[in-house]
């Protein structure tokens, strides 16, 4: 697997839309594939609709990258749930400030007021 | 549920889209997830709800299934590309053969394909047929017609909608310009229909432009000294339409928009206003002998003249017509044609034949032969390839057995190894293609000169399709070859072992295929040598005549002197006027007219024994001059030559050769029979002289040669001269002498009879240049293969040499082991090889010359060849192994 604390998490930035949100409905619990989906459909009042085969490609991939990993708390027998790594808690947080930079950045040149 | 065990098995069915492995670790998951959401939207949003769902479920699943399949390649591609790197010698070779041999491939696939098979650049094209007239018991392929049959054939088949015929002579065009001979075709109405082939500057003739030809004959004597005399008397000259080729325009004209309508004076006395310009493609429309015509005069057909075989006829399919209803008609026409000019026509077929094969016919066999030898090329490619495939396989079975006992099926490992072959095939085919385009040119040099449809052969989508087909039969064949072996993958038996090497399957299976290229080898190297000893056969033979030293040019008649009121005879008076000058000039030996023996030979039909009424006939009929004979260094055999006293009103004599003397007076001599030619009436044979070799080279022809003097009508002709000084020195002395003569005369084709000779072979030189090539590419790959092979079974051996060193063998038993061993690979290919050329020996039959298919020399040479490539292949591993120290190979263990 990788070793996640020799990672610059800024190498796999910018994340796309589905993984940022599958890594955030992580943020506070363990869950298993469909409480992703539906965490992220309400946290995003419904305009995030991730399907299963999106789904599940991202969390290969997030695993792959060890951005997640299995987790036995939450699992049954049907259903693996997965838990954010410390690595991947880092990546998120990049993506995060990486976006933050961007919205000061256009707030500033849109001179929106009241900032 | 059955609502809920349907919609399972839907999902179930599009889980399947994934790759087995993504499906094994997340499909359980998906489908647990899916059937909550399922139920959830049921419930919540009921009918409308679920087909939404489905509709979007639909869509992620393929576009993330094509994901997912995309990762898995770029993967295995990632560790293919690895494992090549691990042997970049072997790698680098594969490849580099690869791309050569995908790129020799494609690039004859172009030539193959532009000449044999493409449609010839003529509408519905499939439908045009050359229709021959041949003498039944002849073995002839192309034949003319005679007017008369030609016309009737117009009034009565109804197998074709268009027949048109043209005939071959040439033309000197006076003015604009330097006089200069150029061939060209007289063609009735009909025949540019026929072709549907239309102008691409002006237009084709008019029904008035061809009632104005039939006034007029083009190469009778008189009538063009009566033209000529015509216009010194300051007349209106005689009028015809041409239209010219592409290429003349381009040439002489540099394609001047104002072409039409610009008068061209010839020297047979006609002014000729071109009216239009034909497309490059006429110049597909070539005859095994002649060179693309560059104009095009009108000419009327006489229905009476039924001994003149000299139009070439086309005809255009009529709908729904085949050839054979078209040969079935044929046969009922040339009966009836028979039966009514019974003089013409006894034992007279007419034949029907698609006329692209008329045009490729000649070259068939070799381009298929040359096609089918690069094939074997690529076959030898392709199996060292496996070589490599198998290589990296059996340094990767521990590797492959582990990944088998943690569970990967069998399928990827085959993947893997497809990946690996792909990579490699797809390098090679881009490669390959870059070779193709750039080897093209080279090519078309080496091939034959004159070779049909040169100009139609190029690079274009086919060629790129084949390179890309090419490409995936080669990863599909090397890969699964390469993958046999693995798929027998036993993880016990290696993992308990924990040796890595190769199984005794795969290894047996490698030196199968290393004799399979020792065979393919074998049969190119034999290919190459009876080609060696065509040519060598060819270059002894005994042609009849005696080339070295001997120029011709050509002199193309009529040129006559205007206002010579004895027309043809002044004309001739002139031609030995020329040739008396020529043979002053210091180095000159001797020198005549007559043609070449290599040119175009005239059949003449009619041809009687004196007192017999029995037409003998078509023969071949030459004119010849004084000196022509001992120009070429023709042999008398019985009694004399012509002299200057041979004149026109003199006593008609001819000369015949050796084997026509045979045929006309079986055990008698033929010398003072008496002939009865049509032209010449009673001619008194006066001498005997040799077969010479015909354009054929291999063939011998003559005939019956007459005085030119005694002729009545005109032939191009061709000047020999035989010198003893350097061939192109002569040159511009000729040149002057003939301006002298005629300013009008042009004076061109200068060549030696040693490369008319050299033309004649270069179709054979072709194909054994290129299998030569051929060949000895193969015999590297093979050897690089044996090489391989036994390489790795010394490495694999190491420690069983080592013991036998310890054990007191010595370094020479050890080395002759390895020799002993790869002895056996040597000779099973030999053997195969062996088979293999004399079973395809036949493809090889129309090609060789002086020498059999079955040449027991010829094998010899090739195995022993062979065996001493073979054996410098595996002294290397064999030295290495004898030299191997006991204590270093026991250690590594």
């Amino acid at each position: 697997m990788t070793d996640a604390h020799a990672r610059d998490p800024l190498a796999l930035l910018p994340l796309t839309p589905p993984l940022f949100h599958v890594l955030l409905s992580l943020a506070d619990s363990d869950k298993h594939g469909y409480a992703i989906l539906k965490e992220v459909e309400s946290r995003t009042a419904g305009e995030v609709v991730l399907s299963t085969g999106t789904l599940y490609g991202v969390i290969k991939r997030s695993l792959a990258e060890g951005l997640i990993r299995a987790s036995a708390a939450g699992s049954d027998e049907r259903r693996t749930a997965y838990r954010l790594t410390a690595f991947g808690r880092k990546v998120a947080l990049a993506e995060t400030e990486r976006l933050r930079a961007i919205v000061a950045s256009a707030r500033q040149l849109l001179q929106e007021p009241g900032v | 549920m059955p609502h809920r065990r349907r919609s399972d098995r839907v999902f179930g069915a599009l889980l399947r889209l994934f790759p087995s492995e993504f499906r094994g670790d997340f499909g359980d998951q998906m489908s647990a997830d899916f059937q909550d959401r399922h139920q959830e939207v049921a419930h919540r949003r009921g009918a409308s709800g679920v087909a939404r769902l489905w509709a979007r479920t639909c869509a992620d699943m393929a576009g993330s299934a094509l994901r997912e399949h995309f990762d898995v390649l770029r993967r295995d591609g990632l560790q293919a590309l690895r494992a090549l790197r691990r042997r970049p010698a072997s790698t680098a070779t594969v490849v580099l053969s690869l791309i050569i041999g995908i790129g020799l491939n494609t690039a004859l696939f172009s030539v193959v394909r532009g000449v044999l098979w493409r449609d010839l650049p003529f509408p519905d094209s499939d439908r045009l047929v050359r229709i021959s007239s041949l003498d039944s018991t002849s073995s002839g392929f192309l034949g003319s017609v005679s007017p008369g049959e030609f016309v009737d054939l117009q009034a009565h088949a109804r197998t074709f909608s268009a027949l048109g015929a043209g005939t071959h002579m040439q033309q000197t065009i006076v003015e604009p310009g330097e006089p200069e001979s150029i061939e060209g075709m007289t063609v009735t109405q009909g025949f540019f229909d026929a072709l549907g082939a239309r102008p691409v500057l002006g237009r084709t003739f008019t029904a008035d432009e061809f009632r104005a030809a039939g006034t007029f004959e083009l190469r009778n004597v008189e009538a063009i000294n009566a033209r000529l005399q015509q216009r010194a008397a300051g007349l209106p000259p005689t009028q015809s339409a041409v239209i010219i080729s592409h290429a003349l325009w381009q040439r002489r004209f540099l394609g001047r928009a104002d072409i039409i309508g610009r008068q061209l004076r010839l020297a047979s006395g006609i002014v000729a206003e071109v009216v239009g310009v034909m497309g490059v493609e006429m110049s597909s429309l070539v005859t095994p002998l002649s060179t693309p015509p560059d104009w095009w005069m009108p000419q009327v057909p006489l229905p009476a003249d039924r001994r003149g075989r000299r139009l070439d006829l086309i005809g255009r399919l009529a709908p729904q017509r085949t050839l054979e209803d078209a040969q079935a008609e044929l046969d009922v026409l040339g009966a009836n044609i028979a039966v009514a000019f019974p003089e013409a026509n006894r034992n007279r077929v007419l034949r029907a034949t698609p006329l692209l094969e008329t045009i490729v016919r000649n070259i068939r066999t070799e381009l298929t032969f040359v096609f089918g030898a690069v094939v074997c090329v690529l076959l030898v490619t392709c199996i060292n390839v496996v070589h490599v495939s198998l290589a990296n396989a059996a340094g990767r079975r521990v590797e492959l057995a582990t990944r088998v006992a943690l569970g990967a099926t069998r399928g990827h490992l085959i993947r893997q190894t497809l990946t690996e072959s792909a990579l490699l095939a797809m390098v090679g085919g881009v490669g390959g293609l870059l070779v193709a385009a750039s080897s093209l040119r080279f090519l078309l040099a080496m091939a034959p000169a004159g070779m049909p449809r040169a100009h139609e052969i190029d690079l274009e989508w086919t060629t790129v399709l084949f390179a890309a087909g090419v490409t995936v039969a080669v990863a599909l064949l090397c890969g699964l070859a390469a993958s046999l072996p693995i798929s027998r993958v036993r993880p016990w038996g290696v993992l308990s072992g924990a040796r890595s090497g190769e199984t005794i399957r795969g290894r047996r299976f490698r030196r199968a295929l290393t004799s399979g290229e020792i065979a393919i080898a074998l049969m190119l190297v034999v290919a190459a040598i009876l080609m060696v000893r065509t040519i060598r056969s060819l270059v002894a033979l005994d042609l009849g005549f005696d080339p070295a030293g001997v120029v011709t040019a050509s002199l193309p008649r009529p040129s006559i002197i205007p206002l010579d009121p004895s027309g043809g005879g002044r004309m001739r008076e002139l031609e030995l006027q020329v040739i008396e000058q020529v043979r002053q000039l210091p180095g000159v030996l001797s020198a005549g007219v007559g043609g070449s023996p290599m040119g175009l030979q005239m059949g003449l039909a009619g041809v009687k024994l004196d007192g017999d009424t029995r037409d003998l006939g078509p023969v071949s009929l030459t004119p010849v001059s004084v000196g022509y004979f001992e120009a070429l260094g023709a042999r008398l055999q019985a009694g004399r030559l012509f002299s200057p006293d041979d004149r026109t009103n003199a006593e008609k004599v001819a000369v015949v050769s050796e084997s026509t003397a045979r045929r006309f007076w079986p055990g008698r001599p033929a010398l003072d029979q008496v002939l009865i030619i049509p032209v010449g009436l009673r001619t008194r044979i006066v001498g005997v002289v040799g077969d010479m070799a015909d354009v054929g080279l291999v063939t011998k022809g003559g005939g019956i040669y007459v005085p030119h003097t005694q002729l009545s009508f005109v032939t191009s002709a061709e000047m020999a001269i035989r010198t003893t000084v350097d061939p192109q020195t002569l040159v511009p002395g000729v040149r002057a002498i003939v301006r002298d003569a005629n300013p009008e005369w042009p004076f061109s084709g200068v060549t030696t009879l040693q490369q008319q000779i050299d033309a004649a072979m270069a179709p054979r030189r072709f194909v054994l240049r290129l299998v030569g090539l051929f060949a000895a590419f193969a015999v590297v790959l093979a050897m690089i293969g044996v090489y391989g092979v036994m390489a790795e079974s010394v490495a694999e051996r190491v420690r069983e040499i080592g013991v036998r060193m310890a054990l007191g063998a010595r370094r020479v038993d050890v080395g002759l082991m390895i020799l002993r061993q790869s002895a056996w690979i040597v000779v099973s290919g030999v053997a195969i090889g062996i088979a293999g050329a004399v079973t395809l020996r036949q493809q090889l039959a129309a090609m060789v010359f002086g020498v059999t298919t079955l040449d027991p020399a010829s094998y010899v040479v090739a195995v022993v060849l062979l065996a001493a490539a073979a054996f410098l292949a595996c002294s290397i591993p064999a030295r290495a192994a004898a030299n191997c120290d006991p204590v270093i190979a026991l250690r590594s263990e």
